[in-house]
């Protein structure tokens, strides 16, 4: 019950946190924006990628649809909802270390481990609200406006039209797997914030950390390929595979077994870390 | 008396800055306590020691019987406190803050305990506005608020006068005597208003460099301290030459203008009042600075 | 003696050069006879897809066709069809009989069946056209497999198989193989940062097959162009 009540605490000042709405908003922007675009120049944009098939063949059905339009809207994943993930989740220890509230927090009975996994769920249940959010936007939003037909799914060896009667488990798998993804991000970023006194430097790190390993999974070269597999970026658009045909159900596990085994090492490290912390701001 | 804190042989050191060095004293049951040192004698480390934000290097603190660190969740239940300014979610209400503290305390307010709350502390109607509104004596007000919410049998307030107009530092003066004499709270205090400490304390600690260098009641600490006795007259040069050759001298420390200064015990100004009286010396003052002020000054300066 | 054996067998080879021109005039006329039977018909389709690069479930819809060049496929989801629809250019082709030359060049068994090989080449060298090649069944003439060659698109090779619509000219199955480039995008643009290469060298050019299983013809029932334009 005391962490009940604890983690009721977390999350309200966690949801009501003014940061806490850049988020929402920049989610929301970006989705409209690029429905926009695609609503205007989709078929121009398309064309890029099937103007190489149109020599031979001529596609039928509605190629741009709302499924479509949520499938490239989840690619941007690895791009701006990380740092909006950061933005919240690197603030909640070292922001209230440095706005002086920790001290308060931590002079009441409930031990330092309860407070600190109770900021760590509450940045987690932030996670799943924004990409809840990014969800109903991309996806019904997106067949609202552009209805629902089979998706063309694109990797760099092959195209796969996958039906759209098979469309709704596989978003719904998609978007468990990009949630595993950005709870990693969020876990990086509160160990960061366990670790350091203000709230910018947490958030920076984490992005900084994203870019560097997104360019050493990028490249095919001999020194790299021992990292690529245990690196979280490299698994953190593991939420495609829910749209190959067939889906590579071994693939898919051991991407969920590396993020969740970061999950684990983070936070054990920030429970370490934060327990023999010395507050003294 | 069983002692309420007892700080044994506590060392702080960061890197290799020691902040406390080997401190020792008890705060009895019971009383109201007083907690001195100047800037950077390692006052706050301490306060955070006992309070479990920092890890001592050394030593333990006892709160009762049960050692902080073993038994944390149960002693923090006991404490309230304030250290260095209070601060809060400046984006929520007075009242959304109090919520998430007593929620935090396991402590259940109706509407109408929080209405108490908010009287006691000057805050009524004030209580919704957001925190960032609040000026620096509100938010002083709200940081007593909520290391009182929870009742607890003790309470640690770094210098909590700070910020507060007048009225509001008789008004918590009035509430810390309530606290202790009516429900018994012992309250550690510490604050550079020494003639509040003085007024209020039971015994008191000094702390200098991070070693503790007086140790016990106000009243045994200052009990053969003299006072600085300012007499104004309207002839000095008079009064000095009359006080020339008699057991009075011994007394003066030095004189300018008008004013002649004398280290003397209380109860000897009215017999020189009296002197100074019967041999035609006009008096036009006679004041004396308070005593805790310059035992203070005197034994974190190293003087004698 | 000799001469006059080479002048006997040069006219008889040039007589029967114009023997397989009227021949295959003939076959094509009677292949013509039959297309015309049909003004317009509906079917139901299963398609399967073997397309190189490309991954797509085999699909069902229903396929329209009126003459001379109204064609379409209606199917839920997204499939692909030759940029060059035999099915519906070859009828319009071959009725045009003033626009090209027929010559059989040869025989054939194709499916048991013996096929001639008869070359359309168009008389206009300015047409997308550049050779179409059919082995059209001499007995009953039926257009068993034909090879259409384009400037811009190579070549596609259509194959029929007949079952109860012989007498319309309308397959049962058909197998559509057209030549196209494997389909690639680069990792980066496709955001494949896990997927190793895993072929080394690929090649460009390659086959894709079309197989259409056709069933339940309706023929001749007066379908409205409306079929042929509304979503």
């Amino acid at each position: 019950m005391e962490f009940v009540r604890i983690l009721k605490n977390e999350l309200i000042k966690t949801i009501k946190k003014p940061r806490s709405f850049i988020g929402f908003g920049v989610v929301a922007f970006i989705c409209l924006l690029l429905q926009a675009a695609f609503y205007n120049d989709g078929k121009e944009i398309l064309s890029f990628v099937t103007g190489q098939l149109e020599n031979s063949l001529t596609i039928e059905g509605q190629v741009l649809n709302g499924n479509l339009i949520c499938f490239i809207l989840l690619q941007t994943l690895i791009i701006q909802m990380p740092l909006l993930v950061a933005l919240v989740t690197g603030d909640l220890v070292s922001g209230e270390i440095a706005n002086g509230t920790m001290r308060f927090l931590l002079t009441r009975p409930a031990s330092r481990s309860k407070i600190l996994l109770a900021k760590w769920l509450a940045g987690v249940f932030y996670t799943l609200l924004l990409l809840a959010f990014l969800g109903v936007l991309a996806l019904f939003v997106s067949r609202a406006i552009f209805g629902a037909d089979d998706l063309i799914h694109i990797n760099s060896e092959v195209l796969t039209v996958i039906q759209a009667d098979d469309m709704n488990w596989r978003f719904v798998g998609a978007f468990g797997i990009a949630f595993l993804s950005l709870t990693v991000v969020a876990t990086l970023a509160h160990f960061l914030s366990t670790v350091m006194d203000n709230s910018i430097t947490p958030i920076v790190s984490t992005m900084a950390i994203i870019i560097i390993f997104t360019i050493i999974g990028m490249f095919d070269l001999p020194s790299f390929d021992i990292l690529q597999p245990f690196l979280f970026t490299t698994h953190m658009i593991s939420w495609k595979d829910m749209f190959e045909d067939p889906i590579p159900k071994a693939d898919i596990i051991n991407s969920c077994v590396i993020l969740f085994a970061h999950i684990v090492l983070l936070l054990g490290a920030s429970l370490y870390i934060f327990n023999k912390k010395d507050i003294n701001s | 008396m069983p002692n309420a804190i007892e700080v044994k042989n506590i060392t702080k050191k960061f890197g290799d800055f020691v902040a406390v060095n080997n401190l020792s004293f008890v705060v009895p049951e019971g009383q109201i306590f007083g907690f001195l040192g100047p800037n950077g004698s390692g006052k706050s480390t301490t306060l955070r020691m006992l309070l479990a934000l920092i890890t001592p290097t050394q030593g333990e603190i006892y709160y009762g019987d049960k050692e902080l660190r073993s038994n944390r969740k149960e002693i923090m239940s006991q404490i309230g406190c304030i250290i260095e300014k209070p601060d809060f979610y400046t984006y929520l209400s007075a009242h959304d803050n109090l919520k998430l503290f007593a929620r935090a305390s396991d402590v259940s307010f109706t509407a109408t305990d929080y209405k108490t709350v908010y009287e006691l502390v000057g805050l009524k109607g004030r209580e919704n506005d957001k925190v960032k509104t609040y000026s620096h004596g509100m938010k002083q007000r709200l940081g007593l608020a909520q290391a009182l919410l929870h009742d607890p049998s003790i309470i640690l307030l770094d210098e909590p006068n700070t910020g507060l107009d007048p009225k509001g530092i008789i008004e918590l003066r009035e509430l810390l005597i309530k606290l202790n004499k009516e429900q018994g709270k012992t309250i550690l205090f510490s604050s550079h208003i020494l003639s509040e400490v003085e007024e209020l304390c039971d015994s008191l600690v000094v702390i200098n460099e991070g070693k503790a260098v007086a140790n016990g009641s106000v009243s045994d600490l200052l009990s053969n301290e003299d006072l600085l006795v300012d007499i104004e007259v309207e002839n000095a040069t008079e009064c000095l030459q009359l006080l020339e050759g008699t057991e009075w001298k011994q007394y003066i420390k030095d004189s300018s203008g008008q004013t002649i200064r004398f280290n003397l015990a209380k109860e000897k100004i009215s017999k020189l009042n009296q002197y100074l009286i019967e041999n035609n010396i006009p008096l036009i003052a006679s004041s004396y600075r308070k005593r805790l002020e310059d035992y203070f000054l005197r034994i974190t300066q190293n003087k004698d | 003696m000799t001469k006059k054996i080479i002048i006997i067998f040069l006219f008889s080879l040039g007589v029967s050069q114009i023997g397989y021109a009227q021949e295959a005039e003939s076959l094509i006329t009677a292949v013509n006879k039959k297309f015309s039977l049909v003004s317009d018909y509906k079917a139901k389709v299963l398609m399967k897809f073997a397309l190189p690069g490309i991954r797509i479930n085999t699909l069902s819809g229903k396929v329209f066709y009126k003459r001379p060049n109204k064609f379409r496929i209606r199917a839920k989801g997204i499939f692909f069809v030759p940029k060059d629809n035999p099915i519906k250019d070859i009828p319009k082709l071959l009725a045009n009989t003033k626009a090209y030359t027929s010559v059989i060049t040869g025989y054939a068994t194709v499916e048991g069946q013996r096929c001639a090989v008869v070359n359309v080449i168009p008389l206009d060298p300015n047409l997308e056209l550049i050779i179409g090649k059919f082995w059209i069944r001499v007995k009953d003439p039926l257009i068993y497999l034909s090879e259409i060659t384009t400037k811009e698109n190579g070549t596609i090779r259509t194959q029929n198989f007949y079952g109860n619509y012989n007498k319309y000219a309308l397959p049962d199955k058909i197998l559509i193989q057209i030549e196209m480039k494997k389909f690639k995008v680069p990792k980066l643009l496709a955001m494949d940062v896990k997927k190793k290469s895993k072929s080394k060298s690929v090649s460009k050019k390659s086959t894709g097959e079309i197989y259409m299983l056709m069933s339940d013809y309706k023929i001749n029932t007066k379908l409205p162009n409306s079929v042929f334009t509304e979503k």
